[in-house]
């Protein structure tokens, strides 16, 4: 078995991200996140994989939740919105936790079931050398790929964002 | 690997992927500045000469890669299949102008085909999904419209929880076996087969499966056609080459077959059923590309010998019909209604006969391609004596004759409305011709479309 911290860790992170998908009120929402997304980083390290920690703090507890922020700022708080908020949560809860529950069923029978055998050495450690040896040797045309999914989602954000429509000078296609 | 490490053999097998890749840059730089013409033009190389290598390639023996990624037969089968239909939406892809970035991000969408025709690993599979997705995306949204933002919202949030379920999947199948590669499935325990359920779930997603499928319509209402064709053609082969790897594997039992074919079956039924009072024809092809999945998913769910040929062949022979269709709907403003089409073959008796071709095709009536394909799925059922899943795919034929002749009766239909003519470029006639004429000369003669999908079988 993995040891008791990691699991109270992840337990954190899971308590955490139901906490706030069900916050009415988005700052608290956003609050629980950031002590989801640290409580997830904690458990990377309590598992031996630091880098993958460093990086769940970096990009997702740090550059993330800044653009998450600079959103909030544009919503409406006051009580009303708050009352309106709670309503649909309830009415729109059911489905969510259902699958919740689906998926949380694999992970119990994991912990609980004992049975289970997993092809996972246990307890070791994951040097930052190691994945840097992975993804820049054997699996450098995977980053190279990788690169290409970067392009096609700053080409999109590219489109998206340009205000003005253009003119439609469009000569005709080949 | 360091570059230097990379083989004369590895850039072989590789090249397809490093033309596409060089495609999309060089015309994603040309975009903001040239001559839209001009990148259309370059953009087009990249899936043409990925095609040409791709068929090249065909039958020579199988390369060493680097890892993560296969070189056989489907692989080179995929990537042919893909590219080429990457370079038929590239000509009718609309609207041009405003959106630059059109032809680099279909060429975008064509890699992520091809990466996934020759993925062996989770890493890989997800890489591939993803740049299909995510181009996809863009590619959607490229009108602006308030149909295409629903589409590809629709998409994004749909498409976000398949990818979720997916890599949920790969990670119980790891945590029990300790592999991520695509023969890692052969564990027999209870996470490799919860795993398998979910890998389901998020496949089904991407091959717009029931009742995973319910982007689908909207895309192919909301999307530009061009779009939606390779919505519903390359990605679909791309994802059938994965099905067909994970297959061999093979998967944990009774998990996959069974989950496979109920969803099959249900798509078959629901994708038809769906489809048969839809007055708008891209409405109507995106229903009824719910139940050309449905198809592919017996075939494969059947376990037939036969299979992996009969559901790259039903999907080859399915590609023109659909590329024709969505190509006279582009020429039609996008998304023409029943009553837009009537009397289309005498008005425009290209685009007219194009589109009746198309729907024959796409119905599997004789002297088309398509119906073949149908010849090929019954085949393949009976032989593996699989009776319901054939009853199922009878029902769902004999429904689908209905729906799309009453669109080619439309077509011959004259009155005396005046309706407005199609709009159609050079190229999108000499695309409608292609596709046409494939259609027809291979309906009558099947053997080189045959020839090549038996190349690619191992």
């Amino acid at each position: 078995m993995i040891g008791w911290f990691p699991l109270f860790l992840g337990t954190l992170a899971l308590v955490s991200a139901a906490l706030a998908v069900t916050r009415p009120s988005v700052v608290h929402g956003l609050m629980w996140l950031v002590a989801a997304l640290l409580s997830l980083a904690a458990t990377f390290f309590a598992l031996g994989a630091g880098f993958a920690g460093a990086v769940q703090i970096l990009i997702y507890a740090g550059a993330i939740l800044a653009v998450f922020v600079f959103v909030v700022m544009t919503f409406d708080a006051s009580p009303p919105a708050l009352a309106r908020e709670r309503l649909r949560l309830k009415q729109a809860a059911r489905w969510p936790l259902l699958m919740v529950l689906a998926l949380g069923l694999p992970l119990a029978f994991g912990l609980w079931g004992g049975a289970v055998a997993t092809g996972l050495a246990p307890g070791g450690r994951v040097p930052v050398q190691a994945v840097g040896g992975l993804l820049f040797g054997p699996w450098a045309v995977a980053v190279e790929i990788a690169s290409f999914l970067l392009i096609a989602a700053l080409l999109g954000a590219r489109h998206l964002v340009r205000r003005d429509p253009p003119t439609d000078s469009e000569r005709p296609a080949p | 690997m360091t570059p230097a490490d990379l083989t004369a053999a590895d850039l072989t097998a590789l090249a397809p992927l490093i033309v596409l890749g060089v495609a999309i840059v060089v015309s994603m730089l040309l975009a903001p500045k040239a001559d839209a013409a001009l990148v259309r033009y370059v953009a087009a190389l990249g899936p043409f000469a990925a095609m040409g290598i791709a068929v090249m390639r065909l039958g020579t023996p199988s390369l060493p890669m680097p890892a993560l990624l296969v070189d056989d037969g489907f692989a080179r089968l995929g990537v042919a299949l893909v590219a080429a239909t990457g370079l038929a939406c590239l000509i009718f892809l609309r609207p041009a102008l405003p959106a630059r970035e059109g032809p680099p991000l279909m060429v975008l969408a064509t890699l992520g085909g091809a990466v996934l025709a020759m993925a062996n690993h989770a890493a890989t599979v997800f890489l591939g999904l993803e740049i299909i997705t995510l181009s996809l995306l863009a590619l959607t949204v490229l009108p602006r419209s308030n149909a295409s933002l629903e589409a590809a919202y629709k998409l994004l949030i749909l498409g976000a929880i398949g990818a979720a379920a997916l890599l949920l999947g790969f990670a119980l199948a790891y945590a029990e076996t300790g592999d991520l590669s695509l023969r890692a499935w052969s564990g027999s325990g209870m996470l490799v087969r919860l795993g398998a359920a979910l890998l389901l779930a998020g496949i089904a997603f991407k091959f717009s499966l029931v009742p995973f499928h319910m982007w689908t319509p909207d895309l192919f209402s909301g999307a530009p056609p061009a779009v939606a064709a390779f919505a519903g053609v390359a990605s679909k082969v791309a994802v059938a080459v994965v099905l067909i790897r994970l297959a061999a594997a093979p998967m944990p039992e009774p998990v996959w077959s069974t989950g496979l074919a109920a969803i099959g079956v249900a798509s078959i039924l629901l994708g038809n059923i769906q489809a048969l009072r839809q007055p708008s024809l891209v409405r109507m092809l995106g229903y009824s590309a719910v139940a050309h999945s449905g198809y592919v998913a017996v075939i494969l769910a059947s376990g037939a010998p036969l299979g992996a040929e009969a559901a790259l062949f039903y999907l080859a022979s399915y590609a023109p019909g659909l590329i024709a269709a969505f190509c006279v709907a582009a020429g039609m403003g996008g998304a023409p209604m029943l009553d837009d089409l009537r009397g289309l073959i005498w008005r425009s008796p290209i685009a007219g006969a194009a589109l009746a071709l198309a729907l024959l095709s796409l119905a599997g009536l004789p002297a088309s391609v398509g119906f073949l394909g149908k010849f090929y799925l019954f085949t393949a059922l009976i032989e593996a004596e699989a009776w319901a899943l054939l009853a199922a795919a009878a029902v769902g034929s004999a429904l689908g004759l209905y729906f799309y002749m009453v669109f080619m009766v439309t077509l011959f239909r004259r009155d005396d409305t005046p309706r407005p003519t199609p709009q159609f470029q050079t190229a999108d006639t000499i695309l409608l011709l292609t596709a046409s004429g494939m259609i027809a000369a291979l309906g009558v003669n099947p053997n080189p479309l045959v020839n090549l999908v038996r190349l690619a079988l191992p």
